[in-house]
């Protein structure tokens, strides 16, 4: 299935994070071999350029490394994978804060809500 | 040269309509453009010119440095909008016809595609769906290693899942030395698959520019910037 | 490229031309043997009249056999006249369909010199108008002769030796090398006139293709009676100048008088128009192609 982008960001930095994701959740495991740009490309739907273009701001950011013929690898550096998450979780939640507070909700009852929910 | 296909001051009147004017643009290698534009805007003619059906009436238009002619036919892969294969052939005799014609026709790459659409070759041609025949046209002018891929509304009149074979298969017979120019105007689909755009109306470049740096700048998509340039 | 060309001109229009001239010789092949059995078995009811090696006329009574016979003898004709037309038909709705109907945007877009894909359909079209000659050659010949052969025979000996009595009396009066001349000459013109003719339908076909946005075809036509009444009119012209003013008053007696330099004229003036209307069309299909 084709990855869906909104319309106001580049399509390579949404892409990026589609894969920053599935890094992150396990989907391509730490020291794995990456599909090539090609077949990234296929599966997302998009332009190869534009999937080098993403895979290149991975390299940049460390998550991806690239061995030159025989092709990208995800990282085995914990410290990368973890400050990725992490940054990435606070970005989910700093969404969630400034959506939540133009309701009207304090940061601590947007807390006490997702404890809430979760039971 | 950088550039695979220069145009200059092209212009091409129908019994004194224009449907180009003194258009000037050109191409670089290795990439995906759109080119966009309402109905009637010069996109399905400007592509023929390219692919040498369409004789312009001034300027010049040149691919890889070559007028359009016997042998830039040979570098430039052209899909149009109609089907235009012989009923009374089957999809082999139409596989040998474009092996014979065209040296950089890929056969196994033909009929891998045509396997995975599910089509025999051996089914006559007259026998296929619309949609089938359409498909058959794309595998067909997909199959070639051209230099240049000139297809006009592939998307047009398409299911969405044809949709997304068709983008699927343009996206992976893509390679850096190829150049695909996609007419069409059914924008949203096609946007993620370009590397750059041109806005043609009335014959004329109106705008053009890569895709991800109008996200960037504007921060609204090709699709939502069509249509703010071309506002009823 | 002019091989692989022709190799498709022929796969396209064989599957059709084919079968129709076996068909027709098969026809009249039947036609012949079921009168020649029917004169074998049967009381002379059933003649078929001949008078000096000429087919004057059918006699007949009035029963079933004699009917469908007579049936299959005017099927066999129209066979014969038809395939002529036919063959005619196909071959240029296949230069109309492959080059100006949708078909065109594959042709033309092939790495092909126009000149080549104008070659390729001026051969197959002179092939097939030729092959479909002999056809009917064979046809008629197979009515006539073993279809009027008598009661004991195979072959109606009289038609074959009233043939041979023709030739025998044309090389008496001219002798034998004027006479062979004569004949070269004659084929040499049929073959050119071919040519001419087809490239004067393509070139009809042509201008009403690229001229006429709606009725093409119509167009074609009309544009077909124009060009011909032109060539006709400028080979009567050239003609009348050759041989001066009796060629228009009694063209007979100048062929009579100069049969040679009549086949000569003629076979220049068909080879002269065949060579510019070639060039017309290749002109317009380079140049002037607007495909819809």
């Amino acid at each position: 299935m084709a990855w869906k982008f909104v319309s106001d960001r580049p399509i390579y930095l949404q892409i990026a994070e589609h894969i920053k994701i599935d890094i992150i959740t396990g989907v391509y495991p730490p020291g794995e071999r990456m599909p090539s740009v090609r077949e990234l490309a296929a599966i997302a739907a998009v332009n190869p350029n534009t999937m080098q273009r993403a895979m290149s701001e991975l390299e940049q950011s460390g998550l991806v490394s690239a061995m030159r013929t025989t092709g990208r690898f995800v990282t085995e550096d914990k410290e990368i994978l973890e400050k990725t998450k992490q940054a990435l979780a606070h970005e989910l939640a700093q969404e969630y804060l400034r959506t939540i507070s133009r309701l009207g909700y304090t940061p601590e009852e947007a807390a006490e809500l997702v404890l809430k929910i979760n039971q | 040269m950088n550039n695979i296909l220069e145009c200059y001051n092209l212009s091409k009147f129908y019994s004194g309509v224009p449907a180009l004017t003194n258009l000037t643009l050109s191409i670089p290698k290795g990439k995906i453009i759109g080119l966009l534009g309402p109905n009637g805007s010069g996109k399905t003619t400007f592509i023929k010119i390219a692919a040498g059906l369409l004789t312009p009436t001034t300027g010049s238009i040149t691919i890889d440095g070559n007028a359009p002619g016997v042998e830039t036919k040979s570098y430039v892969s052209y899909l149009p909008e109609r089907t235009y294969l012989s009923s009374w052939m089957k999809v082999s005799d139409i596989i040998a016809m474009f092996s014979d014609f065209y040296p950089d026709f890929d056969v196994p790459r033909a009929n891998d595609m045509l396997k995975r659409l599910g089509v025999s070759t051996n089914a006559k041609l007259k026998t296929l769906s619309k949609g089938t025949k359409e498909k058959v046209q794309l595998v067909l002018v997909m199959a070639r290693r051209a230099q240049l891929y000139l297809l006009d509304e592939p998307i047009g009149g398409v299911d969405p899942a044809t949709r997304e074979y068709i983008l699927n298969t343009i996206i992976t017979n893509y390679n850096e030395n190829s150049t695909i120019i996609i007419s069409t105007h059914l924008i949203t689909d096609i946007e993620k698959v370009l590397d750059e755009f041109l806005f043609i109306n009335k014959g004329q470049v109106v705008m053009s520019g890569s895709v991800d740096s109008v996200r960037e700048e504007k921060g609204m998509s090709i699709d939502e910037l069509f249509r703010e340039v071309f506002k009823c | 490229m002019l091989k692989k060309l022709l190799k498709y001109e022929y796969k396209s229009v064989s599957r059709i031309l084919v079968p129709a001239i076996l068909g027709t010789i098969a026809l009249a092949l039947l036609t012949a043997v079921l009168f020649k059995i029917s004169y074998t078995f049967l009381p002379p009811e059933n003649e078929v009249i001949i008078e000096e090696g000429v087919v004057v006329g059918v006699s007949m009574t009035n029963n079933i056999l004699s009917v469908i016979l007579l049936t299959l003898l005017i099927f066999s004709i129209i066979a014969i006249i038809a395939s002529v037309f036919v063959i005619g038909f196909i071959l240029l709705q296949r230069y109309y369909k492959n080059f100006f109907g949708d078909e065109g945007y594959l042709t033309f877009t092939l790495p092909v010199k126009t000149s080549a894909h104008l070659t390729a359909k001026l051969i197959s079209g002179v092939f097939w108008m030729l092959l479909g000659g002999i056809g009917v050659v064979i046809s008629v010949f197979v009515l006539v002769v073993f279809g009027t052969a008598e009661k004991g025979q195979i072959i109606n000996k009289e038609v074959l030796d009233t043939f041979s009595m023709l030739f025998k009396e044309l090389f008496e009066m001219v002798g034998v090398g004027d006479g062979v001349a004569y004949i070269i000459e004659l084929v040499l013109l049929i073959l050119i006139q071919c040519i001419a003719q087809m490239l004067l339908f393509y070139l009809a076909i042509t201008l009403g293709s690229i001229i006429a946005k709606k009725h093409k075809v119509l167009t074609s036509v009309g544009m077909y009676l124009g060009i011909n009444a032109a060539a006709g009119t400028i080979i009567n012209i050239i003609a009348a100048i050759v041989f001066g003013k009796v060629y228009i008053t009694n063209n007979l007696s100048v062929f009579a008088n100069s049969a040679h330099l009549f086949f000569i004229l003629f076979i220049v003036l068909y080879s002269v128009i065949s060579v510019v209307v070639f060039i017309l069309i290749n002109d317009l299909l380079r140049r002037k192609l607007n495909l819809e």
